[in-house]
């Protein structure tokens, strides 16, 4: 479209939409669109290897926990797990999980987590309510060749079960407060991002690095092995991809879903 | 050599610059070397998608030397839409590089921004 094709220039003022704001389009103007929220949001350039993405965001209360990636899975809320907008990073409200019983688990296996030896990333935000040891993802049965990423007062890891190793790095983490963690592999070198900080990691015995994670397993959150997560969780993506290998700014927003 | 003095300048001359950004490495738009003896009015300064169906982030940044030196952003990670345009300066909206000062792009996507910026080079 000719950049001077404008409502601006011809005829009455157009109003850009979500959909479509192609056009020409003056800061201002920008401005308040984004002010009143149509401007057209930032789309992801790797969403096409999301393979998990929870919002977590819903009325107080609900069960339901919404997948916003290609894989729109589905899941069952176990124990007192549901939608809490008493905490939130994004979106007004996060997934509560009282450190007992309480997970979601996809109905369905899925290949979500089926990283082969590729790249992937596993990142969310994090609240903890305590400073116990605390399972964020894994997938289940929990046996060779099964993936889990969690976290405590003292070391972030990604491991593997069934075989007792994983790959880990210390951090400071501090309760009732949100936290970014990320966990990444590129190329066979696995890294661990605490609010964007790259950490130092131990990959003793392999670790997670080579492995094949070659299963399709059902996906749960909030529960690693016999480590119930304590806290809310908010925006968990789950990605093919090494999105990060470097320190970075942690996300300022909600995932795209595009 | 001193940049002019506006209110008596030897010349003023329209100009235009382009840059096709072909990847997401921080790329200079526009340089005004130091000592140039120049004063740069940016009167025109369009940010387009050539994408027709992703969008792309934007920013724009003025630095403090010509050559490193600090960034500050103007635009920072601002959406463009499929084949939409955005002009964050114009003539009402102009910007000054003085001497030892760039102006800089950097694209989210690859091949997705083209950029345009027409200014008064006065000296």
């Amino acid at each position: 479209m000719p950049i001077h094709q404008t409502a601006r220039t011809f005829g009455a003022r157009r109003v850009p939409t979500l959909a479509d704001a192609s056009g020409c389009w003056q800061l201002g103007e920008v401005t308040q669109a984004r002010r009143d929220g149509i401007w057209p949001g930032t789309s992801d350039p790797l969403f096409s290897e999301v393979t998990l993405l929870l919002a977590m965001d819903g009325t107080n209360g609900s069960t339901t926990f919404i997948d916003d990636s290609n894989s729109s899975l589905s899941f069952t809320a176990s124990g007192n797990a549901q939608i809490s907008t008493a905490e939130s990073k994004f979106g007004g409200a996060s997934g509560l999980f009282d450190g007992t019983g309480d997970y979601i688990q996809s109905d369905t296996t899925t290949g979500a987590m089926q990283f082969g030896t590729g790249d992937f990333t596993v990142e969310a935000w994090v609240y903890l309510d305590s400073t116990a040891s605390e399972g964020v993802i894994q997938q289940t049965p929990t046996t060779n060749p099964s993936c889990y990423c969690s976290i405590d007062s003292t070391a972030v890891r990604v491991g593997r079960h069934g075989a007792g190793q994983y790959s880990g790095a210390s951090n400071t983490l501090s309760i009732a407060t949100w936290h970014h963690v990320a966990w990444v592999r590129e190329s066979g070198t696995v890294y661990i991002f605490f609010d964007g900080v790259s950490q130092s990691v131990s990959d003793a015995s392999g670790g997670v690095g080579s492995y094949d994670f070659s299963s399709e397993r059902t996906v749960v959150v909030g529960r690693a092995g016999a480590l119930d997560f304590d806290g809310n969780i908010d925006s968990l993506r789950v990605t093919k991809a090494a999105r990060y290998t470097a320190n970075f700014t942690p996300p300022s927003g909600a995932f795209p879903t595009s | 050599m001193a940049a002019p003095n506006l209110a008596s300048p030897t010349s003023i001359t329209g100009k235009t610059t382009y840059l096709d950004l072909t990847s997401t490495s921080e790329t200079d738009l526009l340089v005004n070397s130091a000592s140039s003896g120049k004063a740069l009015r940016v009167t025109f300064l369009a940010l387009c998608n050539v994408d027709g169906t992703a969008t792309v982030d934007a920013t724009v940044k003025i630095y403090s030397a010509a050559s490193g030196g600090t960034g500050y952003e103007i635009v920072s990670t601002m959406t463009v839409p499929a084949d939409a345009t955005v002009t964050p300066l114009g003539r009402d909206l102009s910007l000054w590089l003085e001497e030892d000062r760039r102006l800089t792009v950097t694209a989210s996507a690859a091949d997705d921004l083209v950029v345009v910026c027409s200014y008064e080079e006065a000296s």
